[in-house]
């Protein structure tokens, strides 16, 4: 193995400096994380002392305590809790329907709502938020809970038809035939077969979904931004100045509240993150 | 044609299947025809905030945009300046982790991945909320600590040049794992024979970085760029949420921002004209759909030589 031998110090070097470097990008990534969790877990007395610093023996979590103990923020983390559940439940289910009808069914017509579902892309919710508005304040339900709600009830499945109709193609074509040729009906198959094969594709389409539901800043400062009550998570942290120095604390663990689940969620799958992404950039 | 070959023994195929996807059909309608539609016809209304009775006006909205006190040009170059420069960053930094990865092996490959890809997945509240504090032009902003710029503060924020290399680089800090990561798969796909073939011939790393690697990952270097630009054009959320929490100047104003002002977002005055925003919307989707076709067609023509 001449290639082997060719290796050795040279390449050892190399991976030593390739390290260092990559490991001196690693800690600028994630040292503004570590300062927002760090601050958070601070008082106010012992961040003026040690700004950057994180001693154990002092940390504490009255931050944490004084932010969920005022009802503002309670409550937008239960309607971030509520907006993001029913997202992503919805998204799945018409992922699931559309993906399993595209794909499967394959009826007049599938190939043309394919192609429209990936040329949503092209559009952002800031880019046609004027009509929705006028919509939804013509229908009176600007400031309500189904302002929040609607959104995902009405919108398109992009990325689940486009991951899941094309993993259903790829299945053997002889499972279903033998299904249907025994005569099962539709609902049965799609239950029993393709509701299984998909679940990979539509975990992936949960992340995604949980991603950008929970991030979502936009719709809500739109649509409910009359109504405190129904304020999200992202909606109220982007009003909150953190007047003096005094309130970073507080304003960290509310960060890191917003921040947590997201990054645990991610961790876990980060996987499927990638794999969402790099769908996700095929179709735009 | 090759689905009639494929065709399963389903009865009533073509009615189940639209109403299996029947959500999907109403929320093409609602979500996607009926905006574009809509804001078609509103831009040649006058349609104000107040929503008082609207009038058709013509091509005024559409002059009014390209003439020179409407603003639109100069969001407009905040927002290709801001996407050029991001994108140039984005692409030769994330080609470079990625070749770095792809030289790494292991779990300390994965770990290097996952940790640089994990502000993609940051609300963007929670991103730009970081950023001003490492820029708070204050002795407890933690870039001033960090470069011992307390006395006195040094201002991150404080000149257009500044402010604008702020926000990229936080833009940067942001999405660099995206295009790090499009690389990195791109890369893996590319036949190992090929690479160990060439380190036989005593081709050193740097040599089948750019005359393999780089050739060979033209594909991702395409998508990339077009991502980014598209990305960059509409870039909303940093810049708005700077300019609201952290006064980044006014003179930094890209169209997404313009186009959200001149609308919804200053919802107390209520005789602004809604139609103004509309417009705007349309033409930047029109410009975004003209850059992408040309930037697609230049770079796969490239591609191909």
């Amino acid at each position: 193995m001449a290639l082997r031998q060719y290796k050795k110090s040279a390449d050892i070097l190399t991976k030593i400096f390739l390290g260092i470097v990559l490991a001196a990008i690693a800690v600028t990534v994630l040292f503004p994380l570590y300062y927002v969790l760090a601050t958070s877990l601070k008082a106010y007395g012992e961040y003026v002392l040690n700004p950057l610093g994180l001693n154990f023996s002092k940390l504490i979590f009255k931050n944490y305590a004084e932010v969920l103990g005022s009802k503002n923020l309670l409550g937008a983390t239960l309607n971030s809790i509520t907006v993001t559940v029913t997202g992503v439940v919805l998204t799945v289910v018409f992922s699931a329907l559309a993906a399993f009808a595209i794909g499967v069914v394959q009826f007049r017509g599938s190939g043309f709502l394919y192609f429209i579902a990936i040329s949503t892309m092209f559009f952002t919710g800031e880019m046609t938020y004027v009509p929705m508005y006028l919509l939804y304040n013509k229908l009176k339900l600007l400031n309500t809970y189904g302002v929040l709600l609607l959104p995902y009830l009405v919108g398109i499945p992009g990325l689940g038809i486009v991951l899941g109709a094309n993993f259903i193609r790829k299945i053997p074509k002889e499972i279903h035939e033998a299904a249907f040729l025994e005569g099962a009906k539709l609902r049965n198959v799609f239950v029993s077969i393709d509701l299984r094969l998909l679940l990979p594709i539509l975990s992936v389409v949960a992340i995604m979904t949980f991603q950008s539901v929970w991030s979502d800043f936009f719709w809500p400062m739109i649509s409910v931004m009359g109504n405190r009550k129904l304020h999200t998570l992202p909606l109220m942290m982007i009003g909150f100045k953190a007047a003096d120095a005094s309130m970073y604390g507080q304003y960290c663990a509310g960060l890191t509240i917003m921040t947590l689940p997201i990054v645990v969620v991610y961790c876990f799958f980060s996987k499927y993150f990638l794999q969402g992404m790099s769908a996700g950039a095929v179709k735009g | 044609m090759k689905k009639t070959q494929n065709t399963l023994l389903i009865r009533y195929r073509n009615l189940k299947g639209w109403v299996l996807s029947s959500q999907v059909v109403v929320a093409v309608l609602l979500t996607m025809v009926y905006p574009i539609v809509f804001s078609l016809i509103l831009s040649f209304t006058d349609l104000k905030l107040s929503l008082g009775n609207i009038k058709f006006i013509g091509w005024s909205n559409y002059i009014w945009i390209f003439g020179r006190d409407s603003g639109f040009f100069q969001a407009l170059l905040v927002s290709m300046g801001f996407s050029a420069v991001s994108t140039l960053l984005q692409t030769v930094l994330g080609f470079l982790i990625a070749v770095m990865l792809y030289f790494m092996s292991g779990k300390l490959q994965s770990f290097f991945k996952t940790a640089i890809y994990l502000p993609v997945v940051l609300p963007s509240a929670v991103v730009s909320a970081m950023w001003i504090m490492m820029y708070a032009g204050d002795e407890f902003g933690l870039l001033n600590i960090i470069f011992g710029l307390t006395n006195p503060p040094f201002q991150w924020l404080g000149t257009v040049s500044r402010s604008f290399i702020a926000v990229v680089t936080a833009n940067t800090w942001r999405y660099l794992g995206i295009t790090m990561v499009i690389y990195f798969v791109n890369m893996n796909a590319v036949s190992k024979d090929v690479i160990d073939g060439a380190k036989v011939d005593g081709a050193n790393k740097f040599v089948i970085m750019m005359r393999i690697i780089f050739p060979l990952t033209w594909s991702a270097t395409t998508m990339n760029i077009i991502m980014s630009m598209i990305g960059g054009i509409k870039s909303f959320d940093l810049f708005y949420l700077f300019q609201t929490n952290a006064n980044l100047t006014y003179e930094l104003t890209p169209v997404s921002v313009l186009i959200f002002r001149a609308g919804l977002g200053n919802a107390q005055v209520a005789n602004i004209r809604l139609a103004l925003s509309v417009t705007m919307s349309l033409t930047l989707a029109f410009i975004l759909m003209i850059i992408t076709l040309a930037t697609n067609k230049l770079m796969s023509k490239k591609g191909d030589e």
